[in-house]
């Protein structure tokens, strides 16, 4: 896999210009349709094997995207405050209540379609980096293991690498797309960024993103337009539903968690520190909201501290506003503890191998689909076996190559550690973001972007738990294909420097 | 709404004279009233009655097509299960209204208060009767003996106590209990008492008895809503927030038979509701889906997922012929259910 794969000789000059030209000038398109559907066809026939292997699963959150679908279009169905839109749609149209299989290879179809897609657009500038890049999403066994379950994770990280293919597309100085395409893209970013409430927040850095790749206000708005559009239309289709226009319902909920994990709650922090352990102590007399541990917090908050809130006649909105207003006073006491806490987090995510989880089974729990209670069994003999354990191995070997910052990191996880993870990882980012050029440099900034915003939101929003890592492996993996294609050229170089001399000294 | 002062016996009149007027929509063909729940086939949505406030108790009236519904801003209505309208205003407390109970004449209706407060009111002349004072936190369960001569209530003050509904005097409190009561419930034998609450324990008392004749628990989580089973003397069948509805023999102390688990409650179930005949149980509660869930108990399974709330549901109640279910949500409805025979 050199330069010469594309058959065009290199521009650059020089060693390091020679790694620049991983963005230049290896590919002239002709590759690209070929390259594109092989590596989709690749993507499906993984997909379609570890579904034979592993059978499709539902995990407890399942059960209300699928509910959800059910009822997306009955005005008077219930409402999750906590869900938006895309995820019970996608529900709705492929009537997953009913044909799980539909919504299963819908999320195989469109990662598909996703690696194509980036695969295709790369292949236009350089066809060796495109080559990389498909290799590394096809032996994504963490990313193909999410298709099968029935949950948002899978769309959400294909539509992002979509996304980064649109603007690897629209950072292409020699590209003139149209400008329906920017509005287009505009919604695409929209969808992809809103399939899970937590990523919203992106879509405020990607205007600013467009702004500095394009340097042009025009395209910028256009992209910015789509996104308005699309999340205008969600929130019209909320105000139907629940007579407010709104995008999604208080997510506060989720911050009782930050508030109770990060060693900042103390009661006497401010009027609703003071009202939470008034209420808790009320039905548990013998809580200590200040010892919770993660181990334990799902029953502490979900259990008991949530309905005893609730018994207390706070509805859904009021207990999410009041953890809020705690951690708001949390924060404004202990700033610098809060600080510590997200960071930490933060470094922790980036500690965290993204391996293959194959979540399994089905959680029918409170569930009668037949196709839940009677499942359609996987296939387990010793070639499916045997299958699904050489991709795993396939994903391990390459492991250090997607994160390959963690290599002198020790396993066991302490601050220390953790902290010389994060570093790395930020000093790892930022080589590829100066060693690349060009939309190149968009993908490897886009991609980096999006793992450290989902590390921050994490920590800043949430317990920080190993699952959550997951999601970036395909981020990885986009990365690992630059850095490892830019190496490779940076050796062809050093062998081409060295071969005509070898050559002259073999010329009697 | 300001407060009705009719004779009951009025009121009625008006009642059945509404029921040749009666929207066909809001019916089920069968004709709801001539029904008993023995041979239910299916339960099916007949009318959604709105309030302006969440409802967190509702109970029928027997021998009327009434229901009484008690709100979070504190008022107490009645309404005509028939016609959907509103019938009269009882009260507008300025404390919510946690829970409600009728004496089986449907002569007197108990309102347990945010405040501590029990109100007892007179259903024929519409008037208040008592005020029961002891509770020294929010009250949040009642429930009549069979003969309506005790009232049973519990709090959060950690005390289950018990009134003497003539005079509105108390006659015993305990406190078995280390954390808040949320449901209590008299025996049909009217010698027995059962309550749950936030110490995840459920006890059975005798009345009179110096101590608990029957402790369950600790359960890992809160006991939200206990009921002796109508049907077997010795059962009773109590909700967790673990979303699990338990039915347990106090005199084996055994587990009868687990009723399954209501779905995607993350919050855990707040109410349940046993038909007359003992047939059914009803349990709802802070699932995600705002379903009522109905239980066949003759044959340990799930009868019917009835959707249409679209936020908690505080509180389920079967009308004493068994014809009628309710619903009341934090949606600021009541759903009215209709029970349909074969």
């Amino acid at each position: 896999m050199t330069a010469n794969t594309a058959g065009q000789k290199p521009r650059a000059h020089g060693m390091l210009a020679s790694a620049h030209s991983v963005t230049a000038e290896s590919g002239s398109g002709r590759y690209a349709v070929p390259l594109a559907v092989g590596f989709s066809l690749l993507a499906v026939l993984r997909d379609s094997l570890i579904l034979l292997a592993k059978s499709y699963a539902i995990r407890k959150d399942s059960v209300s995207y699928i509910g959800l679908g059910e009822i997306f279009f009955d005005r008077n169905g219930p409402y999750i405050p906590y869900r938006s839109v895309p995820y019970p749609l996608v529900n709705a149209l492929a009537h997953s209540s009913t044909y799980p299989l539909v919504l299963v290879w819908t999320q195989i179809l469109v990662g598909a379609i996703a690696a194509g897609a980036l695969v295709y657009v790369v292949s236009q500038r350089d066809a060796v980096l495109a080559s990389a890049m498909g290799i590394f999403l096809v032996t994504d066994v963490t990313w193909a293991g999410m298709h099968r379950v029935l949950l948002t994770e899978s769309l959400a990280v294909s539509f992002s690498l979509l996304s980064l293919a649109i603007l690897f597309r629209h950072a292409d100085k020699t590209k003139m797309p149209p400008p329906w395409e920017f509005v287009l893209a505009g919604v695409l970013y929209a969808w992809a960024f809103s399939v899970r409430p937590s990523s919203i927040y992106t879509l405020v850095i990607i205007p600013l993103a467009y702004l500095l790749l394009t340097r042009s206000w025009r395209k910028t708005l256009l992209a910015s337009a789509g996104m308005a559009l699309l999340l205008t239309l969600f929130g019209f289709f909320n105000l139907w539903r629940t007579g407010t226009f709104r995008q999604y319902g208080q997510t506060g909920i989720y911050l009782g968690w930050v508030v109770l994990l990060s060693d900042t709650y103390s009661a006497d922090q401010g009027p609703a520190s003071s009202e939470l352990e008034r209420q808790i102590k009320n039905c548990l007399p013998n809580a200590d909201l200040e010892e919770i541990d993660i181990a334990d917090s799902n029953d502490e908050i979900w259990r008991r501290f949530i309905p005893c809130l609730r018994d207390q006649g706070n509805s859904y909105d009021e207990i999410a506003s009041l953890f809020e207003s705690v951690l708001i006073e949390s924060i404004r006491a202990q700033p610098g503890a809060y600080a510590d806490h997200v960071l930490d987090g933060a470094m922790t995510m980036l500690y965290m191998e993204t391996e293959p989880s194959f979540r399994k089974g089905l959680r029918c729990t409170g569930v009668n689909y037949a196709w839940c209670t009677e499942p359609r069994e996987p296939i387990q003999n010793d070639t499916m076996v045997k299958i699904v354990s050489a991709l795993e191995a396939l994903y391990e070997k390459s492991a250090a190559l997607r994160q390959p910052y963690l290599l002198p990191v020790s396993k066991e996880s302490t601050r220390q550690n953790r902290v010389v993870a994060g570093v790395l990882a930020l000093a790892y980012f930022a080589v590829l973001a100066l060693a690349s050029r060009n939309a190149t440099r968009a993908l490897a900034v886009g991609s980096a972007a999006l793992i450290l915003y989902n590390a921050l939101i994490v920590a800043a929003g949430h317990a920080v738990l190993g699952r959550y890592a997951e999601p970036t492996s395909v981020l990885y993996g986009v990365l690992a294909a630059i850095w490892v294609t830019m190496l490779l050229r940076q050796l062809a170089a050093i062998f081409k420097q060295l071969t005509p001399a070898r050559r002259k000294d073999t010329i009697p | 709404m300001k407060i009705l002062h009719l004779p009951l016996a009025a009121l009625m009149t008006l009642i059945v004279a509404a029921c040749s007027v009666q929207p066909q929509a809001a019916t089920p063909q069968t004709g709801l009233h001539e029904l008993t729940a023995a041979n239910a086939s299916a339960i099916v949505p007949l009318t959604r009655l709105h309030t302006d406030s969440p409802v967190y108790t509702v109970a029928f009236i027997p021998d009327t097509p009434l229901l009484a519904s008690g709100e979070k801003d504190g008022t107490l209505l009645l309404w005509n299960t028939l016609t959907g309208e509103r019938e009269a205003q009882l009260a507008q407390l300025d404390t919510p209204v946690r829970n409600i109970a009728i004496d089986s004449e449907g002569s007197l209706l108990a309102a347990a208060a945010w405040d501590g407060r029990i109100l007892l009111w007179d259903l024929e002349a519409l008037e208040e009767r008592h005020v029961l004072e002891g509770h020294d936190e929010a009250a949040s369960s009642v429930s009549f003996s069979p003969d309506g001569t005790r009232l049973v209530s519990g709090g959060w003050d950690h005390a289950v106590r018990v009134w003497d509904v003539q005079s509105g005097t108390l006659l015993a409190a305990h406190f078995d209990h280390s954390a808040p009561v949320l449901s209590v419930d008299f025996h049909t034998d009217g010698n027995r008492i059962v309550s749950g609450g936030w110490d995840n324990m459920v006890y059975v008392r005798d009345l009179g008895g110096d101590s608990p004749v029957y402790s369950k628990g600790p359960y890992p989580f809160s006991i939200t809503a206990v009921l002796f089973d109508n049907s077997h003397e010795d059962r009773i069948i109590f909700s967790t927030t673990e979303d699990k509805v338990h039915l347990v023999n106090t005199e084996s102390d055994k587990g009868v038979a687990g009723l399954g688990v209501h779905t995607g409650g993350t919050w855990g179930l707040l109410t349940l509701a046993q038909s007359p005949n003992g047939q059914f149980v009803a349990t709802a509660g802070s699932s995600w889906n705002s379903v009522v869930y109905v239980w066949d108990l003759g044959k340990d399974k799930r009868f019917e997922i009835l959707s249409g709330h679209r936020d908690f549901v505080w509180s389920v109640a079967f009308s004493p012929d068994g014809s009628l279910l309710a619903s009341g949500s934090q949606d600021h409805t009541i759903q009215l259910w209709g029970v349909i025979s074969e």
